[in-house]
This record gives C-alpha cells, structure tokens and sequence, in this order.
C-alpha cells in the first residue's frame, strides 16, 4: 500500500529559506542549491537532450533563481519549486530559440554558482556501481529492463519478443528492479532516497 | 499529482521514455522537483536506463539471422550506396570474374537477384547458409555445391530492396498566421533534411521535438533523420514515440521504418512485427511491407 504524499516526503515551506537569501546569507544560497539544481538538470536534459548543454544552462537556472530571491521578487516563497520550474522551462525555451538563430558559445558569467555541478549531481562512480549491479542480473532480466527501460516497448511487446507470457515480462521487470535496488541500496544516487523534509 | 499517481502511472518511466502529454510532463516536473522520493526514483531509472545504454545485453536471435548480422550492420548507416557497395564488393571478393564489367552496383545486385542465377551473386556456400555459420575463409575457392541455386540470391534482393528504401518524402506545408517555435524549428530542420543532409537535421529537429513533444510529424521525421544517419537507438526511440501517438498520418510509415531500424539491429522478430503492422495500410508503405514480409517468409528470416 502506498502511503500518502504527506506522510512519504510532502511538501516543506521554503519561506523562511527564501526570507534568508533575501537577507543576503550565502549558506542559504548554497542549501537552495543543492536542494534543487540536480532536479533542474535531470529536467533540462529530458528537455533538451544535450547533457553538456544542460549543464551550463542549470547555471542561469539556479542564478536567475537566487537573483530574484535577492530581490525579493518571489511572490511565492512557499513553493519554490514551483517558482524555479517556471524559471527553468523559460530559460529552456529561451535556450531552444537562440540556439537555433546563431552559433553556439558557451556565455556564462563571472559568478558560477554551481562550479562542480556534473559533479555532483552525476558521480561517475555511482554509475559504474549501478552498471556493474546491471552486469551482475540475469541476461534474460537485463534483455527485459533494456527493452522495457532503453526501448520503450510495453510488456506485451516484450513478451512477444522474448517469446514469454506479459505476465511473465512484468514480474521479471518488477524483480529486477527490486533487485537492483537491493543491491545499490546505500548508494548516494542510485539507493533509496529520504523523504524531502530536511530543511 | 502526488506520489501515489506518480508510481501507479509510472511516469518516472514514461517521462523518461518522452511518452508523457506535455501538461502531464509539467505536472510530473513540478511534483519532483518539491519530491525527493519521486526524484530519488526518477534519477535511479535514469541511471539504470544510462546504464543498460552504455552496455546493451545481447538479444538472442534467431538461429538463420546470425549470418546477416554483418549485412544488417551495413543497413544501420541507412544509406543505400554504402549497402549495396557492400554487396557489390563481396560479390567480388567471392566472385570478382562474374561481376567483372558491370558499371551499376544497384543493376548489379538487383539483377542478379532476379535472375535467378546465385552464381552471380555470391559463393557462399548453401551449408553455410543453412548453419548460418561462417565456415569459409576469405579467399578460399568455394566449393561446389556454391554454385546450386539457394536463398541467397533472395536474400541479396531483400538487402537491395532494404538498402534501396527513400528517405520518407516531406511537402511542406505553408501555415496562415504566425508559426510557433517548435514549427519554425521544424520546418528548419527540414530544409537540411531536404538536402539529404540527415545527420545535420537531427540537432535541429530535436530542439523542435524538445519544444513540442506532442507533434507526431517532428517526431517521425527525426526518427527517419536519426535511422538514416546511422543513429537506429534514436531511430527507435522517436519512431515508437511517433507510434504510440496513435492515429495520425505518421502511422504506418512509423511503424515500416521501425522495422527498418530493427532489421538494422538484427532484431528480426521485431521488425516483423513492425512489419505486419505496416501492412495493414492501404498506403505505399502497407505494401512494401507486404512484400518484404514475404520476403523474409520465403528466406525464413524468423
């Protein structure tokens, strides 16, 4: 049974995190920035499907973002996700259009807030751990979450593929997940994350 | 939204698979980004998903495919010079005297293909084809039994036909009023497209895609720019992103190139399958498909 959003990780008021930025303290900045900006880049590169790309726009995200709280310009500072959002689909977009119109360059500005983003928001070893936990499943699991995961395809087609029943193709899904769960349980990125309620 | 809708829909999945409507991908957006369980979630799909990309498992295929994975190999490229050279030179390499003086490659492998002449087109010998395992070296005469008539001249024409396949065509549609971004992209993207230069419209048709991830026709046409410049994983994404729009005009030429994609990647079984559903157009694509589905019948291609 899943229990209710409130109870699993609901949602903190980042009013008094807001009111801190406000009043000019950099710890807050840095605490606005590790909550959000791996959000904001697993976000643009859905959207925009060019992880270097992506990297250096996080950082006009996240400025943008602690310049109008340095202002005071937020009108809801209860939900700043819902304010960075908007903030990141706008610079998306403004990114999309100007990309299109003139050659690439890469601007950023003096101030990086997030120097060692990719970093820390992709530790390459997390990602070996998880390959090599990839590795170690059963070919026939790891031929089901490619198909399933990489490829898209829906259980009755992967059945059809592999020659086995949907029912089947679900339950090996559901299997390996859990067992790759297992095994990177404890890992920073890939483990089973705490509840958002630690600001 | 909340968490319960979030795992009961898998949209950690689907959103990364580009298969949320764009109010749902927002709706999902805004949820994670206040979430950490629904983020932790999703950062650990996007990893196990990074994961099974940097090292695909190996998928069984069927036992007379393995002698075509090389061919298939060549189709990835999706251009059809360098599929049918590739043809031509092995014939050469196995038979160099009775393709000596042929100026059209195309002729070359179609024509041998019809004739009903296997001499023509290649020593492989017929155990091997039956096996599908290479058990001649380069260079070694082949034996007799080589020149008895078998599938390969068949097989030939399915790669010539395969290899011979157009870039889907495009007529651009002039549009009253003002063209949203995602549209000028596009149309953009299909002016280099219309050059042929494929792997140059890729870039531009994803910024469109990015803008407007609901417009099947973006969706299509970068998945046909992805196969053809050689890109079947992205071929494959966006062509099944097209397919599972539903009913639009993209439909059946999705799914045919689907199948193109898969033959590309060896995966006879799917492409079969993209294959019948093609087939059942009325369209120019519904027919090709038949025929290639035939095709691979008469050769087994199972």
């Amino acid at each position: 049974m899943i229990a209710p959003e409130s109870e699993i990780g609901g949602v903190a008021d980042d009013t008094p995190l807001a009111e801190r930025i406000r009043r000019g303290d950099r710890a807050a900045e840095d605490q606005l920035i590790g909550l959000y900006s791996a959000r904001v880049l697993a976000m643009t590169i859905v959207r925009i499907r060019d992880r270097e790309a992506a990297r250096e726009l996080v950082d006009d995200i996240m400025m943008a973002t602690v310049t109008a709280l340095r202002r005071g310009t937020v009108r809801d500072t209860a939900r700043l996700g819902a304010f960075i959002h908007g903030t990141a689909l706008n610079l998306i977009h403004n990114h999309l259009r100007a990309r299109c119109r003139m050659p690439r360059t890469a601007v950023l500005g003096d101030e990086s807030l997030t120097p060692d983003l990719a970093e820390a928001c992709e530790k390459d070893s997390d990602l070996q751990e998880l390959r090599s936990c990839v590795e170690r499943l059963s070919p026939q699991d790891q031929r089901v979450l490619f198909l399933s995961l990489s490829e898209g395809l829906k259980p009755g087609e992967i059945a059809t593929r592999l020659g086995l029943s949907a029912d089947v193709v679900r339950q090996q899904k559901s299997r390996a997940l859990k067992r790759l769960k297992e095994m990177t349980n404890g890992a920073s990125r890939v483990g089973v994350s705490e509840p958002h309620s630690d600001r | 939204m909340n968490c319960s809708v979030v795992v009961r829909e898998e949209f950690a999945e689907r959103y990364l698979l580009g298969q949320l409507s764009p109010a749902a991908q927002e709706a999902y957006e805004q949820h994670y980004l206040d979430c950490e369980r629904c983020f932790g979630e999703l950062q650990r799909l996007q990893a196990i998903q990074d994961a099974l990309r940097a090292a695909p498992p190996a998928m069984s295929a069927p036992k007379s495919s393995r002698v075509w994975n090389p061919w298939w190999g060549w189709l990835a490229t999706g251009t059809a010079a360098a599929s049918l050279v590739a043809v031509v030179l092995l014939q050469q390499s196995r038979d160099p005297e009775q393709v000596a003086g042929n100026q059209n490659p195309a002729a070359a492998a179609a024509a041998a293909a019809s004739s009903g002449e296997p001499e023509a087109t290649s020593g492989r010998p017929v155990a091997e084809e039956a096996e599908g395992v290479t058990t001649t070296a380069a260079g070694d005469s082949p034996p007799e039994s080589a020149k008895r008539p078998g599938p390969v001249s068949r097989q030939v024409e399915v790669l010539a036909r395969l290899a011979q396949a157009e870039p889907p065509r495009y007529s651009a549609t002039v549009l009253r009023g003002l063209a949203d971004e995602a549209t000028l992209r596009f149309q953009g993207g299909m002016k280099v497209y219309a050059t042929r230069n494929f792997r140059g419209a890729v870039p531009i048709l994803r910024e469109a895609a990015a803008l407007d991830p609901s417009r099947p026709d973006i969706a299509f046409f970068l998945g046909a720019s992805e196969l053809l410049s050689g890109d079947t994983a992205g071929a494959v994404t966006e062509l099944r992103r097209t397919i599972a729009m539903g009913d639009t005009p993209f439909l059946e030429e999705a799914h045919f190139y689907l199948a193109t994609a898969y033959l590309g990647r060896a995966e006879i079984q799917a492409a079969r399958m993209e294959l019948a559903a093609a087939a059942k157009s009325t369209g120019g694509a519904g027919q090709e498909a038949v025929e290639l589905l035939a095709e691979m019948d008469k050769l087994d291609l199972r």
